[in-house]
């Protein structure tokens, strides 16, 4: 108890945090000098079979069987007006409520083992960039399933009493594993909602499942039509960031214009996770007061041009088969003509 | 009859070699070749140049809540459909010197709330940035994630952290490190 008396006895007793007086006399809470933008990191190398994918245009999408290595080279860059050492090192990741987040310190998933980065400590000048590279090298051994990390940089906490501040920057890793090909992707539009946010604005909210085989970053845009008096509205885009993991369903938001009325209106969603598209549409009507109407099953709409790139291929496939049986089978009776006429010689 | 029979055996293989190229690579390990991304821009998060002090209050009073700095995102890559998603979390507040064994001697995450404040946007890009705030910062969870239509865009916020303290909080400095997290999603 004398050690709780000494607390409530001292005056100004919790100093949380005592003046750190740093040597550099720098404040964090002040405003960065013009053109101090900060530290940065950007993905170099993509596969050339995920050239048309924006996100292995950001992030490290790939799937690898077991036993096999990949490498890949990112870009450090210090865009501050002082000299920094960054350290870049792998941490794990999950996806929680829809969202890739990156675990605390580097976390403790599998990829922690399999991905290493060199160096793993980079000194830059000011305006300065430089490359690193990831090794993700999955074991033998290793079971399908999809990983999920981040290739972090940071630089070192300032030393000192009181709270030390690290902000960190870094790619997404999504890793999928297992024998052959890789999972084929897929999502649903099930329901759009119509809601109206307590400040009065119209919103869409819409039902998303992941029904594949590996993780989805939604992006998309809202277009509504035939509305009161045969008005259009849109396109509006799709809040970005919504990730769904394999087998979840999220809400997936597009906020509106507070002018739009009520409806009703036939909406049109279009989303995309990298190459793979999807829409549906459901006629909605916006609520008066602030609340959320009852959700309206999506009737799919079937994508334009889908599956036509590989048509082309199959028919090709088939064509040199029957090509090659023909000139099989041609050659085939020609020699027994010859066989039988040796024969009857 | 020998040779027509090894003739088909021949043609046999000849059609299979010809499906097995014709074929859609669907199998293919292809994930060694890659091509150079290059961009003149980038996405930036400021760097902390001090350790931020929060002043001091009485162990009596239950909570002390203070400004952390400012937190700056540069987006400059100028493109369509942009997203980034910030996170935060915190490691335990330890008072200096202290026995770290001890509640009262340890401020834990759970105990610690933050509140993004007013995000100031700068820049022609057009889009939206949503702020989140924190009741324990635990483990890390979103306090800031932007969507950009086009255009470039920088996104600057002042968080505050409020902590609460035990009934029987020893006096003293306490230490700890705040975390934020940028990942780029598009």
């Amino acid at each position: 108890m004398g050690r709780r008396r000494f607390a409530r006895g001292a005056v100004c007793a919790l100093i949380l945090v005592m003046s750190a007086g740093p040597p550099l006399g720098a404040s964090a809470a002040g405003p960065q000098a013009a053109g101090d933008a900060g530290l940065g990191i950007r993905l170099v190398e993509a596969p050339v079979d995920r050239r048309d994918d924006p996100r292995a245009g950001v992030s490290i999408v790939d799937h690898l069987a077991p036993g096999r290595t990949i490498t890949r080279k990112y870009e450090l860059s210090n865009d501050t007006g002082q000299p920094l050492t960054i350290r870049t090192y792998v941490g794990s990741a999950v996806i929680r409520g829809g969202e890739f987040v990156g675990e605390d310190g580097v976390g403790n998933g599998e990829i922690l083992q399999w991905a290493q980065v060199t160096p793993g400590s980079v000194p830059l000048q000011p305006r300065q960039k430089a490359q690193a590279r990831v090794r993700i090298a999955v074991p033998k051994d290793a079971s399908p399933g999809e990983r999920y990390g981040v290739i972090w940089a940071e630089t070192p906490p300032v030393p000192g009493s009181g709270i030390a501040q690290v902000n960190r920057i870094g790619l997404r890793i999504y890793l999928s594993v297992g024998p052959g090909g890789e999972p084929a992707s897929n999502f649903v539009i099930r329901t759009l909602t119509a809601t109206r946010t307590p400040d009065g604005a119209p919103a869409v909210t819409a039902q998303v499942s992941n029904t594949g085989g590996r993780a989805l970053d939604m992006r998309g845009e809202l277009q509504l039509t035939n509305g009161p008096g045969g008005l259009s509205a849109g396109p509006f885009p799709a809040k970005l960031g919504t990730t769904l993991a394999t087998g979840a369903t999220e809400p997936v938001t597009v906020a509106l214009d507070r002018a739009l009325p009520a409806g009703p209106w036939k909406a049109r969603l279009d989303l995309a996770s990298g190459v793979l598209k999807r829409s549906a549409t459901a006629t909605i009507t916006f609520p008066a007061a602030a609340a959320a109407a009852s959700p309206v099953a999506a009737a799919p709409v079937p994508q334009k041009g889908a599956g036509r790139s590989d048509l082309p291929l199959i028919a090709g496939g088939i064509l040199a088969l029957a090509l090659i049986l023909g000139i099989g089978l041609a050659s085939l009776s020609l020699l027994r003509k010859r066989a039988r006429r040796t024969s009857a010689q | 009859m020998r040779h027509p029979k090894l003739l088909t055996l021949a043609v046999l293989a000849a059609s299979t070699a010809g499906l097995g190229v014709l074929a859609p690579a669907a199998g293919a390990d292809t994930s060694g070749a890659t091509f150079t991304l290059t961009a003149a821009n980038n996405v930036t998060i400021s760097v902390p140049t001090s350790t931020v002090n929060l002043g001091s209050a009485a162990a009596t009073a239950g909570t002390l809540t203070g400004s952390l700095g400012t937190v700056t995102v540069t987006d400059a890559r100028a493109k369509l459909a942009a997203a980034w998603t910030v996170t935060a979390s915190s490691t335990e507040f330890l008072l200096a010197g202290g026995d770290n064994t001890k509640a009262e001697q340890v401020v834990a995450p759970t105990a610690i709330a933050y509140a993004p404040g007013t995000a100031t946007q700068t820049g022609p890009g057009t889009g939206t940035f949503v702020a989140s705030p924190l009741t324990s910062m635990a483990v890390a969870a979103p306090v800031g994630a932007w969507t950009g239509v086009a255009g470039s865009k920088t996104v600057s916020w002042s968080p505050s952290l409020t902590f609460a303290l035990g009934a029987n909080q020893i006096a003293g400095t306490y230490n700890g490190t705040i975390t934020h997290s940028l990942t780029v999603a598009s």
